[in-house]
């Protein structure tokens, strides 16, 4: 197991070491640059040229590409040009916004997913079973940001239970503020994973249930729940792996729903960022999700060799 | 096949559901805005800004940074006058309560401070912080120098030449030659707290300390701003105690805060709103502000050299269906820069009606019968924009009735100021870019039309010259008594109409809904808020 974690984290190191290469190069093809968005559209070649200068833009591409990686091994993204405060403290507080919406979004969708797409394996006649491919196919089709601003509208602006946009009141609040705020998104954000991980979870286990194995463990008389244990260790090995994808589509791909819901997450911030050519916000923010998704992986990885021993020793 | 369900289960299902509601309800409660104890009920912006604006001098985010964070936390020398709303908003007094122009010398200004004013911090305010403040943006080797902030007043800066302490109330300022628009750049450049800034150094934008009606309390980046009240502000103190600033760049989702009453203030809902809004209750602000919606034109090569193809143009625009059908009324024609009322709009121009037979006659008298082909470059957002896809296509629709073939070419708005700094590249057939353009004070002729304004100089991008314009701009740049300038600059506004190096099509009308306890508030005409007479009830 060791030998294995050792191999995929050695894996890790050229992989980011790619995606940063990726970053810096992609951000010099595109057009425009933050000067242009700081300095009025009258500025004089003179103060454009100071600007550059005072951001070092005017250095050979290596120079500020090894610059920049020699700064963020040591863990400094440097300064966001526009919001002019330390990259560190923008990322990471939005990252950890990310992270709670994703995780609230995830538990939400797994939970129910794993518990309705089992059910409707094993009963596939049921109510619920039909539910839950209406369910599995609404989460599938319609976009979440639209979703979102149904759900405000019924439960802001209609029964004014929930607030319609934010992270906490005024001045900050509670766990349950926070729990507040947190639902409409969660939910919003959630509703494409709980759809696709519930069709998934589905047909996984219905095509367990039909294999030979389940039929033999049922002639030997083991209880439900036994058989049950079984299925679902033998579906494990899909359902996680789409888990994971799904969780990194969710820390990366929450933009809509964090726009509409005005969640300050890294989504938002890299997204505004690019709008910006916040250059340094970009390329720290797109390398932490890169990040984040790589690790993510190795995590899954790592269930992976422990649920199934034929993945450890490929 | 859905099977049928018996009572008992659909018995069972209801309790499940009125559970989880329940669950929900007691999760929620506590959302609503709760008013802190012994304070009022704070004021709740929903900004229509992406970020919370840097809240230095120069702050981000453009007129909006400056009317919800610029102007509240800080005075320039001059203050715009934001308490009245029938008329165009002007600069006064400000941090400096008169001042007066050399006879002998017109570049020489001389400015009397106010006394008696303090920093938030308690550092006394004088002659001493204004030059400070003026080094930071101007001297490039002062230590408190920074490009940034310098960056975002550069285009006020650019008449001033040098300026010099007489005594600790008093400032001279020269400027490179005589210019009467001064006060109003001079309303730009805020003075913050040289102890301050001193003190802080780079991480000032989240300390900052100026003397205007509001003071900083926090900041939490992406969600809130908080700012209270400056009991000791010489203009008078604000009514309110609290005003919290919150970014909410999706405009569904600024009116769902505004009815869900997590906002009691919303800027720019969706123009749709406007009568559902009006019905229950909320206070639909609209007036007339400085802003155009134009194309500018490439008057230098192509069909759109020639007068008459222009002013075809301006008669072939549908700008009533525009404003009424499209933009649900919150936006109104523009036949000029300005709008009937504002000085500079000269009634005796052109008047660009909806008038399609005409416009054909036109061009066919400019050689062009069948009409032609054309590329514009629009934005697909950006502020000012307003909601640039949707009327582009109206306009191409109207066009496309008299024989022009418009052809849109969206871009993002970043890489639309890019490309629009570099004008209109030669031989690529671009006839037009689609930017708003916010004609707030006297300079507006002369940054956008005068010819020594071509880019890289000015932000005349289609290179349109005209010498008697010129003359008049320079007579309007000298002249020191306002309504003596106010007549050049509308005899510009008429050459400038009739001339239409512009298509005119829409001024916004500045949407803004209140909740139905915000009191007190006068929509000025301008960009600009004054809130110390907001009151919530």
């Amino acid at each position: 197991m060791a030998h294995f974690l050792i191999k995929r984290v050695a894996f890790m190191v050229p992989t980011l070491f790619g995606v940063t290469l990726i970053v810096f190069l992609m951000l010099q093809i595109v057009p425009g640059d933050p000067v242009n968005s700081i300095l009025p559209p009258d500025a004089s070649e003179a103060d454009r040229a100071r600007m550059i200068q005072e951001f070092g833009l005017d250095k050979p591409l290596y120079v500020q590409y090894f610059s920049w990686l020699f700064h963020i091994v040591q863990g400094d993204f440097g300064r966001s040009l526009i919001k002019r405060m330390a990259v560190n403290d923008l990322l990471f507080e939005s990252l950890w916004n990310t992270f709670l919406l994703s995780m609230a979004a995830g538990i939400v969708s797994f939970g129910l997913s794993i518990v309705i797409g089992v059910y409707s394996a094993y009963k596939p006649k049921s109510l619920i079973a039909s539910l839950a491919n209406i369910i599995g196919l609404t989460g599938v089709t319609i976009p979440n940001f639209w979703a979102a601003l149904i759900l405000v509208g019924v439960f802001s602006v209609m029964l004014g239970w929930l607030p319609s946009s934010g992270m906490s009141s005024i001045g900050g609040g509670g766990p349950g503020d926070l729990l507040a705020h947190l639902i409409l998104p969660a939910v919003a954000a959630g509703m494409t994973t709980l759809g696709v991980m519930t069709r998934m979870v589905r047909s996984t286990v219905y095509d367990i249930l039909q294999q030979d194995f389940v039929t033999t463990l049922r002639a030997k008389g083991v209880s439900a729940v036994t058989v049950l244990r079984h299925v679902l260790r033998n579906g494990m090995p899909t359902i996680l792996t789409v888990a994971g994808l799904q969780f990194g589509y969710l820390l990366g791909g929450s933009v809509l729903v964090e726009t509409v819901f005005s969640w300050p997450g890294v989504g938002q911030l890299i997204y505004q960022a690019i709008s910006q050519r916040d250059f340094p916000v970009i390329q720290a923010g797109v390398l932490m999700i890169a990040v984040l998704f790589v690790c993510l992986n190795l995590i899954v990885d790592l269930f992976h060799g422990m649920i199934d021993p034929r993945v450890r020793h490929t | 096949m859905i099977p049928r369900m018996s009572i008992v289960k659909t018995k069972q299902m209801t309790g499940l559901l009125i559970a989880l509601m329940m669950i929900v309800v007691t999760a929620c409660s506590g959302s609503k805005p709760a008013a802190s104890s012994g304070k009022s009920v704070p004021l709740v912006i929903a900004m229509s800004a992406a970020n919370l604006p840097v809240a230095d001098t120069s702050p981000t985010e453009g007129y909006e940074g400056w009317r919800f964070v610029g102007f509240q936390l800080y005075d320039g020398l001059t203050r715009w006058q934001l308490k009245q709303g029938d008329k165009p908003a002007d600069v006064g007094p400000g941090l400096a309560e008169s001042w007066e122009v050399s006879k002998e010398d017109p570049t020489l200004w001389t400015f009397h401070l106010r006394k008696n004013v303090a920093f938030h911090d308690g550092t006394p305010f004088n002659a001493d912080a204004v030059l400070f403040q003026f080094d930071r943006v101007k001297k490039q080797d002062a230590p408190q120098y920074s490009a940034q902030v310098a960056a975002g007043v550069l285009t006020y800066l650019k008449y001033i030449d040098s300026y010099s302490k007489v005594d600790d109330y008093t400032i001279q300022i020269k400027t490179k030659e005589p210019y009467s628009y001064l006060l109003y750049d001079l309303a730009f450049i805020a003075i913050p707290s040289p102890e301050a800034v001193k003190k802080y150094g780079t991480d000032y934008p989240v300390h900052p300390v100026g003397t205007g009606p509001f003071k900083f309390v926090s900041m939490k980046q992406g969600q809130e701003m908080i700012l209270e009240k400056n009991d000791s502000y010489w203009g008078g103190a604000p009514k309110l105690d609290q005003l919290v600033l919150r970014p909410v760049p999706d405009a569904s989702a600024r009116l769902a805060a505004l009815q869900s009453g997590q906002v009691n203030w919303a800027e720019i809902p969706p123009p749709e709103s406007v009568e559902p809004l009006k019905a229950s209750g909320f206070q639909v602000l609209l007036n007339d502000y400085p802003h155009i919606w134009p194309y500018v034109l490439n008057t230098k090569e192509g069909p759109w050299a020639d007068k008459r193809v222009r002013q075809a143009a301006n008669y072939a625009i549908d700008r009533e269906g525009m404003s009424k059908s499209l933009l649900n009324g919150v936006a109104k024609p523009a036949g000029q820069v300005l709008y009937p009322g504002h000085p500079y709009f000269n009634d005796q121009a052109e008047k660009y009606t909806y008038d399609p037979e005409k416009a054909k006659k036109l061009l066919a008298e400019a050689g062009y019968p069948n009409g032609f082909q054309t590329t514009f470059i629009v934005p697909t957002s950006g502020s000012g924009n307003m909601w640039p896809l949707p009327m582009n296509e109206f306009v191409q629709k109207n066009f496309k009735a008299v024989g022009i073939d418009m052809k849109i070419e969206a871009i993002e708005w970043q890489t639309l100021i890019t490309q629009i700094r570099g004008g209109f590249p030669a031989g690529k057939d671009i006839g037009a870019y689609n930017i708003s353009l916010a004609p707030v004070a006297p300079w507006v002729f002369e940054r956008y039309f005068a010819t020594s304004s071509f880019i890289p100089a000015g932000s005349n991008y289609g290179q349109y010259s005209n010498p008697k314009l010129d003359d008049i701009l320079t007579k309007a740049r000298h002249a020191f008594d306002a309504k003596e300038r106010d007549a050049y600059l509308k005899e510009a506004g008429g050459i400038v109409a009739d001339d239409s190096p512009w298509l005119y099509v829409v001024h916004d009308l500045n949407l803004r809904v209140l909740g139905p306890n915000v009191k007190g508030f006068v929509q000025p005409q301008s960009w600009f808020a004054d809130l110390t007479t907001v009151y919530m009830e």
